[in-house]
């Protein structure tokens, strides 16, 4: 405060004239002060203001946080393909053991077809079901075993009998 | 001059800049009782002009003030402020000059060139001022403003004369305030050492003898 005082000389009463001088303009100034308005409040929203600073205002985890979503979303998308396409291969391959599908090999001969049994014995002709034993034979899988059905073994198994 | 801790029965400027960080406005409130009038004072030093043109510049460059002053404690929450008054008034004399050179920037060149030397001029006056001194000179404002209000209705109306008595046109200020020329010399001379006696009385300094 000192300072101030010191500067201004207002208590200083050996220089009566010119603190007087100083005093008269410090009320000067403060009618300028007065009459700018000075000495009125700030008209200011505080709760708008820090609601404003709040809103704003991010966690400080999400800074980093932000890093270590992106990675675990990367790894999260990977492990999803890595997923998908194991499974695909998977079902391919169980698709492929249970496959009921019967189809015809390129040269003819019945996927299920084989030589091993008593053809003679399963001849029944066309208007006869094939036994299950017989179903072997059953080349043209019509179920009988007839004439065709013979032509048929006897292509692939080399006759009905076998020439010494 | 303004404290920046007070007294054990109030709490302490730190206390409510954490408060404030935190979202209390009553805080900020204590604040701005405690220093919005400094704020509204270094902003009317730097931009007297402005102020005296637009009654709306002072508001609006303090309301600027105070929302730095929010995020700047927001943003520094781990730093402590070692002096409110110093750091609003820096915040305050900065704001206005950016505002200044701003407003200018778009003006006319003549307006510019008259708005660049009178701030040019209150820049290097306040270049001797530290904050504390700036801070003194509003307390001591405040002090004439209370002990004038204390004066008689004669001492008003002869203080209203101020701008012709400052410039010793004593004929003219006596003639408009219906007394003659020796009293008004003397009622004018009772009115200033009544208010350098007020003045030392709160200030605690002592007459010299």
């Amino acid at each position: 405060m000192g300072t101030v005082w010191d500067s201004m000389g207002i208590c200083d009463m050996s220089k009566s004239e010119h603190k007087h001088e100083l005093l008269e303009q410090a009320i000067a100034e403060l009618v300028e002060v007065e009459q700018a308005g000075v000495f009125r409040p700030t008209r200011l929203d505080e709760r708008g203001l820090l609601m404003d600073a709040q809103t704003v205002a991010r966690p400080a985890w999400l800074k980093w946080g932000k890093h270590w979503a992106a990675l675990a979303a990367m790894v999260g998308i990977s492990v999803v393909v890595w997923s998908v396409m194991f499974k695909m291969q998977f079902d391919q391959i169980n698709s492929g053991r249970n496959q009921s599908v019967v189809t015809n090999s390129p040269d003819g001969r019945a996927p299920n077809s084989g030589c091993s049994g008593d053809f003679l014995n399963c001849f029944n002709g066309p208007t006869k079901l094939a036994m299950v034993s017989c179903q072997t034979f059953d080349y043209d899988l019509d179920g009988d075993i007839d004439m065709l059905d013979m032509q048929t073994y006897q292509q692939n198994c080399q006759g009905l009998r076998r020439l010494p | 001059m303004p404290s920046d801790t007070k007294s054990c029965n109030q709490p302490s400027d730190d206390f409510l800049i954490r408060a404030v960080i935190s979202g209390d406005a009553a805080a900020l409130r204590e604040l701005m009782d405690r220093y919005d009038r400094l704020v509204r004072y270094c902003v009317f030093r730097v931009s007297k002009s402005r102020c005296q043109a637009d009654p709306h510049w002072l508001d609006a460059i303090a309301s600027e003030v105070w929302s730095g002053f929010v995020e700047r404690c927001r943003a520094k929450s781990d730093e402590s402020v070692n002096s409110v008054s110093a750091l609003l008034s820096r915040m305050a004399r900065n704001r206005s000059i950016s505002a200044l050179r701003s407003a200018t920037g778009n003006e006319s060149t003549q307006s510019l060139d008259s708005e660049t030397n009178a701030l040019a001029q209150t820049l290097s006056a306040d270049e001797d001022l530290e904050p504390s001194e700036v801070a003194e000179r509003l307390e001591l404002l405040e002090i004439l403003r209370d002990s004038l209000s204390d004066l008689d209705g004669v001492d008003r109306n002869i203080c209203d004369e101020l701008g012709l008595i400052m410039e010793r046109r004593w004929k003219e200020a006596s003639e408009r305030l219906e007394m003659s020329e020796s009293t008004l010399r003397s009622r004018w001379k009772g009115i200033l050492d009544r208010l350098k006696r007020t003045i030392s009385r709160k200030t605690g300094e002592t007459f010299a003898p």
